[in-house]
């Protein structure tokens, strides 16, 4: 397959994403708001990192200033060794809205079309390589469906492969699962972590749900304060079912930092 | 021309709601032709006033069948296509230049409001001065009367298109060409039709008023010129015979549109099949 042998040179020493010292805020007419102060964290090659902390805690903040949309007040996130500047498809991103698929294109031309654009596939080729990241996320009986036909998860579905195909450096996903049903996020939460295991992606995941973050994550890097920084960094390498004993463990540790009753994380 | 989805979930309608849209045209259109017939037989009205349905068929198939009004609707169509393709096109260069400077982005919006609610009719009398009694003029007043709305619909368009799109096409770190190409220009698409079709209806009514104000002009007269002959000469039918092709080629031109859309915009979800009077 195409992505298992992902031709990034880097070693496994140093990290993929760096982000460090990173402030984020905007300009109010009464002077400067920092939503976000000196949080530094690093993601190795083929792991997982999420950003959680309550909604509005500047998480998805960070990962929009990876992603190049924001520009930082102090400090800097490289990516892949190289300083980011501006948005690019070394770091595509899952955003959590369904509309995030092109309406007049089919799901197949979806996934091809940013191959295309970005100039990294001719048509034929990029025709090849989107089919095959329909396969591997299962959507081959939708390649020519448009988005409007399809349900909130498999738009996510489309989106997830769509940004694989890129076969970005990091693979940003912001809250990608929020506005589904319960039953459809944990299959999809399932299917994204095999998936992310198989191709040795990168992924940088922005979550409200400690559930989900103890399930998909290597790295736990809880948000806390106003403004918001770093609180603590969980290892959560140990969990591989959400039902095992770790699973809870890395769940309880995760709430206590958060100030929160581990009872809260069962049912998340 | 209405989609028609049985899926069950809709009670079956009884009484004339139940039937189908057709049938129902063709009742009221038959009633409206007898209530005209019974006019015209029971009161003594002249019938070089008021003609009745028959002498305007008749005048309907001659002047189609002889060439006459088929030519006069051939020219005005084709001066309501040559000024709907430069109006277009205009529209087009002001709202991607608009995009690329604000200054030219303030200019566009100054002359769309200012230009847009104004009836493009009311151009005629300068475009005669500017551009004499000739062809000319009146392409002047159709493109006014179709580039500000096909503008302002555009360029709507492309303000409320989906932010999410186009941080997509950051990502892929699209040229701004590339933008307005693959995502503003299509994302718009549903704008932009509103004011092909205001446009177009905007196009068709002001053309037929200005080759009625203009006369006979030249050897080629249009449909509003074969209007204004029929009335110099009392030839009443022939009037309410220009009037039915122009009403008729209005709804032709309008169904194509909806032909368009429903291939496109519904299509893609990006708009509610056209509801029509029946649903």
């Amino acid at each position: 397959m195409h992505a298992a042998e992902a031709p990034i040179d880097h070693s496994r020493a140093t990290p993929m994403l760096d982000v460090v010292g990173l402030s984020l805020g905007y300009k109010t007419p009464a002077g400067m708001s920092v939503a976000v102060r000196d949080v530094s964290f690093s993601v190795r090659r083929g792991e997982t990192a999420i950003l959680l902390g309550p909604s509005g805690c500047g998480k998805s903040t960070i990962l929009k200033s990876v992603a190049g949309f924001i520009k930082p007040l102090q400090g800097a996130v490289t990516v892949a060794n190289r300083k980011v500047d501006k948005p690019g498809p070394d770091r595509a991103v899952v955003f959590q809205e369904f509309d995030q698929l092109f309406p007049w294109r089919t799901v197949l031309d979806n996934v091809a079309y940013p191959l295309r654009a970005t100039g990294k596939a001719t048509r034929a080729e990029a025709q090849d390589r989107a089919n095959l990241w329909l396969g591997v996320m299962r959507l081959e009986a939708a390649a020519h469906k448009f988005p409007h036909q399809l349900s909130g998860g498999m738009k996510q579905r489309v989106a997830i492969a769509r940004a694989l195909a890129l076969e970005p450096a990091v693979l940003l996903m912001d809250e990608p699962f929020g506005a589904l049903d319960p039953q459809t996020r944990l299959r999809l939460q399932l299917e994204v972590i095999e998936v992310v295991k198989r191709t040795a992606a990168t992924v940088l995941f922005v979550t409200h749900s400690i559930a989900e973050a103890a399930l998909v994550g290597h790295d736990i890097i809880i948000l806390d304060g106003s403004p918001s920084s770093v609180a603590s960094i969980v290892d959560a390498r140990s969990v591989c079912d959400p039902a095992s004993q770790e699973a809870l463990e890395v769940g309880r540790q995760v709430a206590q930092s958060m100030g929160q009753e581990a009872s809260h994380v069962i049912g998340d | 021309m209405s989609l028609v989805i049985d899926d069950g979930l809709v009670p079956r309608r009884r009484g004339w709601r139940g039937l189908p849209v057709p049938l129902r045209r063709a009742i009221q259109l038959s009633l409206i032709l007898a209530g005209w017939q019974l006019y015209v037989q029971t009161s003594d009205v002249n019938p070089l006033i008021f003609p009745p349905p028959g002498d305007v068929f008749s005048a309907l198939w001659r002047g189609w069948s002889s060439g006459a009004l088929a030519g006069a609707t051939w020219t005005t169509l084709k001066l309501l296509g040559i000024s709907l393709l430069i109006g277009v096109v205009m529209a087009l260069i002001f709202t991607v230049l608009a995009r690329v400077n604000s200054f030219v982005d303030d200019a566009v919006e100054l002359a769309t409001s200012m230009l847009n609610p104004l009836p493009s009719v009311a151009m005629l009398p300068i475009a005669i001065i500017w551009f004499g009694l000739n062809v000319n003029s009146l392409i002047f007043v159709v493109v006014n009367a179709v580039v500000w709305p096909v503008t302002l619909n555009i360029s709507t368009g492309f303000r409320t298109a989906n932010q999410t799109l186009v941080n997509v096409g950051r990502v892929l770190g699209l040229s701004w060409w590339r933008m307005v190409t693959d995502v503003l220009f299509p994302a718009a698409l549903p704008y932009t039709m509103t004011g092909l079709k205001t446009g177009l209806g905007y196009g068709w009514r002001t053309i037929i008023a200005a080759e009625l104000v203009f006369g006979i002009s030249g050897s080629k007269s249009g449909l509003g010129n074969y209007l204004n002959d029929a009335r110099y000469f009392l030839r009443t039918d022939e009037v309410f015979a220009g009037i039915i092709s122009v009403a008729v080629i209005g709804i032709i031109l309008e169904a194509g549109f909806n032909w368009i859309e429903r291939r496109t915009i519904v299509r893609w979800g990006m708009k509610q099949a056209t509801a029509t009077i029946d649903d």
